[in-house]
């Protein structure tokens, strides 16, 4: 019997791409014996060109309908089939098959009554020798993978017959295998349409193959399946529409008793899948994820539906199909080869570092002989002690413990948010995990060195000139405020110092890649966690980015959103407690210092002095005029390089690190004048070294810039900053040799070794430290155990402004003890549990001798305590007098720190930190992994970078589907759904 | 074409730049010019008034005299008992002896008294408790006036006076009145810096016990020692007497109590210069010679002083001398061209020091003292003091002025006596801080002192029981002095950053008692809770 073939033709426009199809058609050397039409074309647009085709009878619909509907619909009409040599044959708009498709595809289904659907070779409708799709399979995991994708067709594939499914394209069937399994799943609407119905049709009995001498040519109108992807947001919603019908597939496909646990996993496998997203710097896909599985488990009854006429239909074992499928090697083998596709694709621009090459290394080593040169009295030691340096706490354990939210030590203790700052300690602390107070013996030698290496890389994205990148390394390793914040002891504003310029290098790579975006981000809390004064001038950068850049605005809009959640809390304390300008205020122990006058602030200086200038020259007539003006003059060779920038070929770079400059010197001088953190009874200023951390960061990039106009020479000027910065920073490198810095290699004990030994005991007892302050009062800190920490001091104590009831209740006891007052003071110490006391030097502004008022304070308290005869003196220690007091130990019921009101909001504070925090590092991980984002698919065949050999190695699909690290645990367990 | 395009872009980078340059001479210019705003956190500190606790004052005790050595250990005996008169607002004043171990008793009072008063019950404000001693001898060792505040015992204390030459004998006389062992070191600084002084620490003070040295054990031959004594432990009430014998003839006696501790500023208020034209006429350097007065000042830190003298009359206009002060040195610097009459004595160092003075009364020509009878007529009749003296023994409240007076006039049965006339240390006092009671034994012409160190007048106003106020105004840096009846308890009010001392004066006769605020460790304290 003469087979009877109906082809059915899907417009949704008209135009070339159907004028060609329907040209196609009537070229065929085995024309189809019926024709119908399908115009879903917008107000009948394509009626003129499919009348003029002439079919057996157009079906116009004004709603757009799937092409499974319009098959369904166009299947209808025709006679029910009669014998099984009745065909369909589907063909959307842009579907113009080669003169012999037909022909092809109808000899193969001839031969063996087998077989109840041909595929064919579906070819690029712009370069037809390229292979579009060339049968579809599922992977172990019910994954779709397109055997073929983007391949010169060399015959290479010719071989390939028997295959899982085939596309709708060009798809030539039973008419009656249609009607038995019911015509696509209209649940699946655009995607993996045509692969159920294979699948189904495989599982009924028949055989599925491809066809390789038949061609269909296929333009990706979107007719059949989806339309090519051309912007990210389309790219987005494909990689949702497959991930949903994989898993609404899956949930059909698999054994009926496991049904509800697949649906159960879907939630978990959204949530493990987004963090692999993430991971693979594809953050845009997160919503995707989650949205695809709720489009899948709430499908309104599909599921049933499709379950029933799966089990109506189904004949054969689902293993009689496993074979079809691709292995898990073959799933391995494209993973790998797309990877190192879009390794060339992401990193064959990019231009190498040459750090070695261009003298990184040296300018490195010789900022490290430095140091070690300049800190030469630290060599060997375990701890640091001096400025605003606190050991840390004894283990990683403990620094973590403070981050986040919960108990803060201070008068009697109080619960409140950690400062980020904690955070930064922790992972600082961490690093050496054996003794976490040595990390700050690191840091301090590796300061210099590590702030030049990162101006270097902060260089190397703007300048290949070896001399301009040791200039920048050297003049910012050597900058004033950073030896100065070294020497005074300030770990907050070195760290500041270390990472503004990563902060710079990761920001302006951010539009390019999420990966540098979330970097930044990071840094940026950073940053700000360091030095919250540091706030506005960086949010002033941060929003003119998002100004200037246009189209890639996403990566920089979330910046700060990793600083604003590890300050929310804080802020909301501060606020609160009428205190905003409370969280400027520089983290870790406050100690205050000589503000310098506005011009040596403008000049680098958060000090007064100089920076040891003036005392360098004490000894010359003229002294402070002479030191004034030699100090101009080498900071202005560095200003006069930065304002030829300005004329230089980059002068919008110039302007813009000028700009940033200036932002820090309003930073610095502002800084100085705001008071608001208190140590004792003293108004400490924010420190105005942060801010000219930003001003020396743009200044020497300026200035960079300003060297880059004598493009081959410009060594010479290079070399004359280096020198200058060198000389400025002299006095300062000399400083801690003569043994004028405050900062010393200590014995990490706070407190006097007499209580550290006992609080290694009893490590909740308390210690009570008065200072006498220079108006005669008292401060008085009660520290428990082995005394206070870098990461455990709240900028929420030391801003306070008013004082608790508890604190109160301290400040009353310690006033009673410095006294002769007829209180009980044994039964307030000893329901305290305060051990110790300890009354250290009075507190002086810096280089003054103590005031008497100070003096007759030490004396009142030193007297009141001998004559206690409930205190025992022990004696003079290093911090300080100590007396101890027997009855105080650490279980003492004002000792404890009540667990159960902090626990709820802990959860809630902390979860949502590390929860944005973790998003934001898996986001910052360099992965390597092939970005499908990374520029559309055309683009990719037309880009110089070995467009041949990428089309060939890109031969899986996965690129765009699944990033590689996105791993789907489900996957696994779902190798068995067949049976 | 193209190069007008450059020559745009050129012309618009320079451009570009010169306004650059601009914005940033205005920014950094303004910076370093404008007045940025300014913020400074204010903080409400917590003000701390102690509960009130039990006050207690001490005194120095008697006067002593050396016994003849028997044996190895010194011992001495008191030169009759002291008399002390007390004043208390709020409580009743209670005496207690102490155990002056190295005192051999000699019938009548000889050991120092500790007055206290018992916390004021319930009431948030301490008792005030204030009381001084004065004692006048003449025997053939000792001869002259003597009068000293009793005042707290401290942990450590500045002795300024004494000298270990020839015939010069001064005692170290230290009580404990705690209940805690004292553990006493000592620090001398001499006219040659730093006194060796092995075997100066560690010399314990029972509680409850008087311990009497001689300074001489361990600074001999001091023409001018300055004496830190450190007590750890218990606290102890340090003070010096010196006596000077000439040939024979005995040349005065002092206690010495301590001077304000090391501060850049040292002010001793009513200084009473007699005799000085024939000094005047003396020598001019550093005085060593204790016929005259003098300013004995000591550096105790490691670093030399400037130091500026400042002698402030009543009515004259200030004189000043200015010198510097070896490290751990003391110098005692002459009184010139001053006239005599009462003088306030201002030193600030450049370094902290410690001062103080010691006046000279000369006895009259034929060296014979007339000892003033006690001036108990000149006081009212019987003071009316309120509710809350009234207490028991001869330093009570109300009723304590004839006990006292007829004490005080037994040991000078045997006037008249030929001495050499006397001398008086005036120790450097502190400024006053609130309401101030001035209890003034009777004595010969008392004087109360007042100084101004503000830079604002003050107004006080002196009440006596009597119920005469006297108000008082005092110019900036000026000094004032008002007579005040003998056996009167006068109360200061709105006295605040006054120096005060009282005086006595007589031919041949002279004391001094620095006013400096006691109790200074019941005042309200300032506590920064962080």
């Amino acid at each position: 019997m003469n087979p009877r073939v109906t082809a059915i033709i899907v417009a949704q426009q008209g135009g070339e791409h159907l004028a060609r199809t329907l040209e196609a058609l009537r070229l065929q050397t085995r024309r189809p014996d019926i024709v119908l039409a399908v115009d879903n074309s917008v107000k009948g647009a394509a009626k003129p060109q499919l009348l003029a085709f002439g079919p057996a009878q157009i079906i116009s619909l004004s709603d757009k309908i799937t092409f499974g509907e319009a098959v369904e619909l166009a299947a209808r009409v025709i006679p029910v089939a009669s014998s099984p040599d009745d065909f369909l044959w589907l063909l959307a708009q842009d579907s113009a098959p080669s003169a012999d498709a037909l022909a092809s595809l109808l000899g193969a289904l001839e031969v063996s009554p087998s077989v109840g659907i041909a595929g064919p070779k579906q070819m690029d409708w712009a370069s037809p020798d390229h292979i579009r799709e060339f049968g579809l399979t599922l992977t172990r995991g019910g994954r779709t993978v397109s055997l073929v994708t983007d391949e010169l067709d060399q015959g290479q594939h010719d071989n390939l017959s028997d295959v899982m499914a085939v596309g709708a394209n060009g798809m030539l069937m039973r008419q009656s295998l249609w009607h038995e399994l019911g015509g696509f799943d209209s649940h699946l609407r655009d995607v993996d349409d045509a692969l159920d119905f294979c699948v189904r049709a495989r599982l009924a009995g028949h055989r599925i193959i491809v066809v390789p001498s038949a061609r269909v040519l296929t333009a990706g109108d979107g007719v059949i399946g989806l339309p090519e992807a051309v912007t990210v947001r389309a790219r987005k919603r494909i990689a949702r529409l497959r991930r949903s019908a994989e898993l609404y597939r899956r949930l059909v496909y698999v054994p009926g008793g496991t049904v509800f646990w697949h649906w159960l996993g879907l939630l978990p496998s959204a949530i493990i899948r987004s963090l692999g997203q993430l991971l693979a710097k594809n953050p845009g896909a997160v919503g995707g994820e989650f949205r695809a599985a709720a489009a899948a488990g709430f499908s309104g009854g599909a599921v049933g539906r499709a379950r029933r006429s799966l089990k109506v239909s189904r004949r054969a074992q689902w293993s009689s199909i496993a074979a079809l499928r691709m292995s898990p090697a073959e799933v391995r083998r494209r993973r790998i080869l797309a990877r190192e596709t879009a390794h060339i694709i992401v990193h064959g621009e990019k231009r190498p570092v040459h750090f070695f090459a261009t003298g990184g290394g040296w300018s490195v080593l010789a900022l490290a002989a430095v140091s070690i040169a300049a800190f030469s009295p630290l060599l060997g030691a375990a701890n640091l002690a001096g400025g605003a340096l606190l050991p840390l706490g004894a283990s990683p354990l403990d620094l973590w413990q403070q981050v986040g939210y919960g108990w803060r030590d201070n008068a009697l203790g109080v619960i409140g948010a950690a400062d980020p700052f904690a955070g930064v300690v922790a992972v600082l602390g961490s690093i050496t995990w054996w003794q976490p107070s040595f990390s700050l013996v690191l840091l301090w030698f590796a300061a210099l060195p590590v702030a030049g290496l990162g101006a270097w890389f902060l260089a190397s994205r703007m300048t290949e000139r070896a001399g301009i990148r040791a200039f920048v390394a050297i003049a910012y390793g050597l900058s004033p405020t950073l030896i100065i914040a070294l020497l005074d002891g300030r770990p907050a504003a070195v760290l500041v110092h270390l990472f503004l310029p990563w902060l710079f290098f990761a920001g302006i790579r951010s539009a390019r890649s999420w990966s540098s975006s979330a970097t930044t981000a990071l840094l940026f809390a950073a940053v700000i966690a360091c030095a919250p004064s540091l706030a506005p001038a960086l949010l002033a950068v941060w929003l003119g980015s998002v100004i200037l850049t246009g189209r890639y605005v996403a990566r920089y809009l979330a910046i700060p959103l990793p600083a604003a959640v590890l300050f929310a809390p804080l802020f909301v304390t501060q606020l609160l407690a009428g205190n905003l300008l409370g969280l400027l205020s520089d983290p870790g122990a406050v100690v205050g210092y000589a503000v310098a006058p506005s011009w040596q602030v403008a000049l680098g200086f958060p000090t007064a002095g100089l920076g040891g200038w003036f005392e360098a020259t004490a000894a010359l007539p003229w002294a402070a005029p002479a030191a004034s003006l030699l100090v101009l003059i080498l900071v202005g060779v560095v200003a006069a390089l930065a304002i030829a920038g300005l004329f230089s070929a980059h002068p919008i770079r110039a302007q813009i690190a000028l700009g940033i400059s200036l932002l820090g010197l309003i930073t610095a001088v502002m800084a100085s004048g705001f008071e608001v953190a208190f140590a004792g009874g003293e108004v400490v200023p924010l420190w105005a070294g942060a801010g000219l951390s930003l001003l020396w960061l743009g200044l020497v990039v300026a200035a960079a810039t300003g060297m880059s106009v004598l493009r081959k020479f410009s060594v010479y000027p290079a070399v004359v900053g280096i020198v200058a910065v060198s000389l400025l920073a002299f006095p300062l490198l000399v400083t801690m040799n003569m043994g004028a810095a405050a900062v010393f290699a200590g014995n990490g004990k706070v407190l006097p070794a007499y209580v550290v030994a006992q609080a290694q005991l009893d490590p909740g007892v308390g210690t009570l430290v008065l200072t006498p302050q220079p108006g005669g009062g008292l401060g008085a800190i009660l520290a428990r155990g082995t005394g206070p920490t870098l990461d455990g001091i709240s900028t929420l104590v030391t801003t306070r402004i008013s004082f608790s009831t508890e604190d109160q209740r301290l400040a009353n006891l310690v006033g009673n003890l410095s006294s002769n007052s007829g209180q009980d003071s044994v039964a307030q110490l000893t329901d305290l549990g305060i051990g110790f006391i300890v009354l250290t030097a009075p507190q002086t502004a810096s280089g003054t001798p103590a005031s008497s008022a100070a003096q007759s304070a030490s004396n009142r308290v030193k007297t009141a305590l001998d004559s206690n005869p409930d205190i025992d003196t022990v004696g003079v220690t290093d911090t300080g007098l100590l007396w101890r007091f027997a009855g105080g130990i650490g279980t003492a019921p004002g000792a404890q720190m009540p667990h159960s009101a902090t626990e709820p909001l802990l959860f809630l504070i902390v979860g949502g930190q590390a929860l944005v925090i973790v998003l934001t590092l898996l986001l910052a991980i360099p992965t390597g992994a092939p970005r499908g984002d990374i520029r559309p698919k055309r683009e990719l065949v037309t880009s110089g970078i070995g467009s041949g050999r990428a089309r060939e190695s890109d031969s899986a699909k996965t690129s765009d589907d699944i990033p590689v690290g996105a791993s789907d645990p489900l996957a696994g367990e779902n190798d068995d759904e067949q049976n | 074409m193209t190069s007008k395009i450059s020559f745009l872009r050129a012309s618009l980078t320079g451009f570009a730049g010169l306004v650059g340059v601009g914005v940033a001479t205005v920014v950094v210019a303004a910076a370093c010019l404008l007045p940025l705003p300014a913020y400074t956190a204010v903080t409400s500190p917590v003000e701390v008034l102690p509960a009130a606790g039990e006050q207690s004052r001490v005194c120095a005790g008697p006067l002593l005299q050396v016994l003849p050595q028997v044996g190895d250990t010194t011992t001495y005996f008191a030169a009759g008992p002291a008399t002390i008169f007390s004043d208390a607002v709020g409580a009743t004043v209670n005496t207690r002896q102490l155990d002056a171990v190295n005192v051999t008793q000699s019938g009548s009072v000889t050991a120092p008294s500790v007055l206290t008063v018992p916390p004021a019950g319930e009431a948030d404000t301490q008792p005030k408790l204030a009381g001084m001693q004065l004692q006048q001898v003449a025997t053939e060792d000792i001869a002259g006036l003597a009068a000293a505040p009793c005042t707290d015992a401290s942990s450590e204390a500045w002795l300024v006076g004494g000298a270990t030459e020839v015939g010069r004998t001064t005692l170290l006389l230290l009580s404990n009145p705690t209940a805690v062992t004292a553990s006493v070191a000592l620090e001398i600084f001499g006219d040659n810096g730093a006194v060796s002084t092995p075997g100066a620490t560690g010399i314990l003070v029972e509680p409850g016990q008087q311990r009497v040295l001689s300074l001489a054990a361990y600074a001999p031959n001091q023409i001018s020692p300055v004496v830190h004594v450190i007590s750890t432990g218990g606290l102890v009430h340090a003070a010096l007497q010196q006596s000077i014998i000439r040939s024979l003839v005995p040349g005065g006696v002092d206690i010495i109590t301590p001077s304000a501790s090391p501060n850049t500023t040292q002010i001793m208020t009513g200084v009473a210069l007699t005799g000085l034209a024939a000094q005047d006429s003396g020598e001019k350097g550093l005085v060593i010679n204790d016929l005259e007065p003098t300013i004995r000042i000591a550096v105790p830190g490691a670093e030399a002083s400037d130091v500026v003298l400042t002698v402030i009359g009543g009515a004259t206009e200030p004189v000043e001398i200015r010198t510097t002060i070896e490290a751990h040195h003391t110098l005692q610097l002459p009184f010139t061209g001053i006239t005599d009459g009462v003088y306030t004595v201002v030193v600030t160092g450049s370094k902290p020091i410690v001062a103080g003075v010691r006046s000279v009364q000369a006895a009259s020509s034929d060296g014979v003292v007339v000892v003033p009878v006690p001036v108990s007529s000149a006081a009212p009749a019987t003071p009316q003091t309120p509710a809350a003296g009234g207490g028991e023994g001869f330093n009570g409240g109300t009723s304590g002025v004839a006990p006292q007076q007829s004490q005080a006039a037994q040991p000078t049965q045997s006037s008249p006596t030929i001495t050499g006339g006397d001398f008086a240390w005036h120790a450097s006092s502190l400024s006053l801080t609130g309401d101030t009671l001035i209890p003034v034994g009777t004595g010969p012409s008392a004087t109360l002192s007042l100084y101004n160190p503000t830079s604002a007048s003050i107004t006080a106003t002196l009440a006596s029981p009597a119920g005469s106020d006297l108000t008082i105004v005092i110019a900036a840096g000026k000094m004032m002095t008002v007579p005040v009846s003998s056996a009167t308890r006068y109360t200061l009010t709105g006295g605040a950053n006054l120096h005060a001392a009282l005086t006595y004066a007589a031919v041949g006769l002279g004391a001094s008692v620095a006013i400096s605020p006691t109790n200074q460790r019941g005042a309200a304290i300032t506590v920064f809770p962080r």
